[in-house]
């Protein structure tokens, strides 16, 4: 009779193999869906896009001049460039490339990347590809055909754009850092001859109105004063200290309206440049470098 | 109607070669649907799926475990956990951009083999519980237990029956286990990453398990059943071959891996570091992560086809089985060719020269046999052939670059001296499962860790490097009850041969290469026939052995 009863129950052939279960194939069939049910907690975690900032350099060393990223690299990365996985979604992207365009070959440059990674809300860290962003940390990432590597700078970045303030900075070309002599012969006297003022050639491309762009088109530094004078050769002949002026030289005085980025406290030009008297400031234009010599500094109201 | 009949035909053949029609049908859907499945997401719900339509078939976790392990580790992919073994700093070679990482998949594979772990050990467990309780407790005590519990457990239950450890009775058994507790012991006192130590040390100890769970399951089944899912087994791994040797010839004419969500690299990895290889020819790698990797597996799966074959070749129709086992090592020699793995050409040829040499009459016969069967394909035969040589003797030339002072004979002679170094400083149960690399980074950071921090390229080296000497001295014992319970169970010349030409040709591989093939698929099926040769009074009539 009872087997009647269950020939006529719709699911009798499933109930009369799980009654065929024993114990242990109940245990093992519990402890496999177990482990998969902890483990999916972890599967069906969200992977999230972090948008983190990335200072590039070619290797894992200090940001020197040799460590930035060269033209050649520079000019292979483009906002949108995106590596994607099988599915077609997206793993790392571009947003944003800033540098300061110039004419230098390794040049400063910060990329935002948009990451596909997991949020652990107990240590409060993402990770990407099973490690941990970390700001400080030196990553790379892999897109289409190119390896992006430098140091993270910023994680989340603030969508606030930084507070910028305008700086009125007055300064001098000082020769002993525009004659390209090696660090050691950078001292006042050099052969007993006394320079002051840097060569014409480089004097006469400093004129009013010369400007330094980031890439976005924002002017970060503009000449909007030059006062030129005649560059004077000091040295002492027969006891007797001579000063005469050179014809080869012009003694530069300039000023430069400067737009700086408040980091932490204070303002920095470049993000990393600070505006102290008495050191120099480092400026890139078009074809031309110089690293005037503050004397005083005029915040612009 | 045509799909009908040709789907009615296929379960008539199937059934005609004594299969288990719904294990080996699920089992090949199941291969061949993760193939196909996109993510490893889907990977883990078709794995699941998979597992618990063979409960409900079966009605038994003990013939899920069985038949769906070797399917399960094959696909060994899943969520990867990364560590980093040596900073990137630390290595100057450009490989490793990310430091030297060792990993751990989280994997179906994985979930199945902790299942199987705690299935062997309520089995176990509760067998030893019924003689403690037996032996200890008075008599009237046990027989209100049995009161009590009557209703509960059944009297057939299997932790009450005749279901388990008889395994224990044997010493190989024995001192394999003894191994195991000196692995788990090494790995908790490692001083690098403990924990993924321990993690490694159980998913090794879940095919010992396997092995002791289809003991208990033969143990339990009738003679026609054993016949059966042995049979399925050989069928699987069958299959599981032509999977892994299809995935290898796309790859070989792709030149590079495929994409598939199942493969285990998704980039070309790089070949050639050591100079002695040619970086321009991209070496298969299969369902692994290395080429020499799967070289090491086919070596030991086309040793397991064989031993299977040998002990189900009588009961399959001659031409059928003439078939399988004539694909199977075209399948899996092929695959190993194309690896250019010049240490499982050493252990393929060690094999075949101790077959030849011990029963030459046979291995000729067999070696004519196999020549004729391929009489009709003579020409593509010779041109792959031709191509074959020419490939092997690129490898070969380039191999004596390997005598360079920057060759990869220096790099190894060194690795295996640091090794060595390491071992003294602590001896008897080494630095911890799978930590070789973290171990020798700690030991000596300026060493050859730094421009190749990879595994000790000899497998018995890197054996007593991580689990010490004890481990080995347990697992000699362990091996030599088990070629003793060989000899005991008088099974044919050949078959022996087999075992050992096998056993000898994963040892062989051991020679150079990081690996451990103490427990290799072939000594776990060797451990399987000797329990089914034990019982020959039940299975005589129709096995070969």
């Amino acid at each position: 009779m009872p087997n009647d009863i269950s020939k006529n129950y719709p699911y009798s052939s499933i109930i009369k193999r799980v009654n065929k279960l024993k114990w242990v194939d109940i245990l093992g069939v519990v402890t496999f869906f177990l482990i998969l049910v902890v483990a999916s907690f972890f599967f069906l975690r969200r992977p999230e896009y972090v948008t983190i900032t990335v200072r590039l350099l070619e290797s894992n060393a200090p940001a020197s001049e040799y460590n930035r990223p060269r033209q050649l690299f520079v000019e292979n990365l483009q906002k949108g460039l995106r590596e994607t996985d099988q599915l077609g979604r997206t793993v790392v992207e571009i947003l944003d490339i800033y540098r300061y365009p110039s004419s230098i070959v390794n040049q400063d440059v910060f990329a935002t990347l948009k990451v596909r990674s997991i949020y652990n809300k107990r240590t409060g860290q993402y990770s990407y590809n099973g490690l941990p962003i970390l700001i400080g940390e030196y990553r790379s990432f892999r897109l289409q055909n190119l390896r992006l590597s430098g140091v993270i700078v910023d994680i989340e970045p603030n969508e606030v754009p930084r507070e910028t303030k305008k700086y009125l900075v007055t300064g001098f070309l000082d020769s002993r850092d525009h004659d390209n002599r090696p660090p050691e012969e950078r001292v006042a006297i050099v052969d007993g001859i006394n320079v002051d003022g840097v060569k014409n050639f480089l004097a006469d491309k400093i004129v009013p109105g010369l400007k330094m762009f980031d890439n976005q088109g924002t002017v970060v530094a503009e000449i909007t004063l030059v006062n030129k004078t005649p560059g004077k050769i000091s040295f002492i002949q027969n006891n007797r200290y001579v000063e005469v002026n050179d014809p080869d030289r012009k003694y530069v005085e300039i000023t430069i309206e400067v737009l700086t980025e408040k980091i932490s406290d204070d303002y920095y030009f470049q993000k990393e440049q600070a505006l102290t008297v008495g050191e120099t400031i480092f400026l890139t234009f078009d074809n031309l470098r110089i690293r005037p010599t503050i004397t005083s500094i005029k915040e612009v109201e | 109607m045509y799909r009908r009949n040709f789907i009615t035909s296929i379960k008539k053949f199937l059934l005609s070669l004594g299969v288990e029609l719904v294990p080996f049908a699920s089992t090949v859907t199941y291969l061949l649907v993760s193939t196909a499945t996109p993510s490893r997401r889907a990977f883990f719900v078709v794995s699941f799926v998979y597992f618990a339509y063979l409960v409900y078939h079966t009605s038994s976790i003990k013939k899920t475990i069985f038949y769906s392990f070797f399917p399960f580790w094959l696909l060994n992919v899943g969520r990867e956990f990364l560590f980093v073994a040596v900073p990137h700093e630390a290595i100057r070679s450009p490989l490793y951009w990310e430091g030297r990482i060792i990993t751990f998949i989280f994997s179906p594979f994985f979930i199945l083999s902790i299942t199987t772990i705690v299935v062997v050990y309520a089995l176990v467990s509760g067998n030893l519980l019924k003689n403690i309780y037996k032996w200890i407790i008075p008599f009237p005590i046990c027989q209100l237990f049995r009161v009590i519990f009557r209703p509960i457990i059944r009297q057939k239950n299997p932790i009450m029956g005749n279901d388990v450890p008889h395994g224990l009775r044997y010493k190989y058994l024995l001192f394999f286990l003894i191994t195991f507790v000196l692995f788990f012991v090494s790995s908790s006192l490692s001083a690098y990453f403990p924990d993924l130590s321990l993690l490694y040390t159980t998913t090794e100890f879940s095919f010992l398990a396997w092995l002791m769970l289809a003991v208990v399951t033969f143990r339990n089944s009738s003679n026609k059943e054993v016949i059966k899912m042995l049979t399925t087994l050989f069928f699987i791994f069958f299959v599981m071959l032509i999977l892994e040797a299809g995935i290898t010839y796309l790859q070989f004419i792709k030149q590079g891996v495929i994409g598939l969500t199942v493969e285990k690299v998704l980039t070309i990895p790089a070949f050639g570091f050591g100079a002695d290889e040619n970086r321009l020819y991209f070496r298969p790698v299969g369902l692994s992560y290395h080429a020499n990797s799967l070289a090491n597996w086919q070596v030991s799966l086309l040793t397991t086809i064989i031993l299977l074959w040998l002990t189900i070749q009588k009961i399959l129709p001659k031409r059928i089985s003439n078939f399988f086992i004539v694909s199977s090592i075209v399948l899996s020699v092929s695959t190993i060719v194309l690896t250019l793995s010049r240490s499982a050409y050493l252990s393929l040829i060690m094999f075949l020269l101790l077959l030849f040499i011990f029963n030459y009459k046979t291995t000729l016969k067999a070696l004519r046999f196999t020549l004729n069967y391929f009489q009709k394909l003579k020409i593509p035969i010779l041109i792959l052939g031709a191509y074959f040589i020419y490939v092997i003797s690129n490898r070969a030339f380039n191999t004596l670059f390997s005598l360079s002072e920057t060759g990869g004979l220096t790099t190894r002679q060194t690795q295996i001296s640091e090794a060595i170094q390491l071992i003294r400083g602590s001896p008897l149960l080494g630095v911890g499962n799978g930590m070789f690399i973290s171990a020798s980074y700690d030991f000596n950071p300026q060493g050859v860790v730094r421009f190749f921090p990879e595994y000790v390229h000899n497998g018995f080296i890197l054996f007593i490097a991580e689990r010490g000497l004890l481990p080995l001295v347990t697992y000699i014992l362990g091996i030599y009850y088990l070629y003793k319970s060989v000899k005991e169970s008088l099974f044919p010349k050949t078959v022996q041969l087999v075992i050992i030409s096998g056993v000898i040709a994963n040892y062989v591989m051991m020679l150079f290469q990081p690996f451990v093939n103490l427990f290799s698929l072939n000594i776990l099926v060797t451990a399987l026939l000797i329990e089914v040769k034990r019982h020959a009074k039940r299975y005589k009539q129709k096995l070969s052995l």
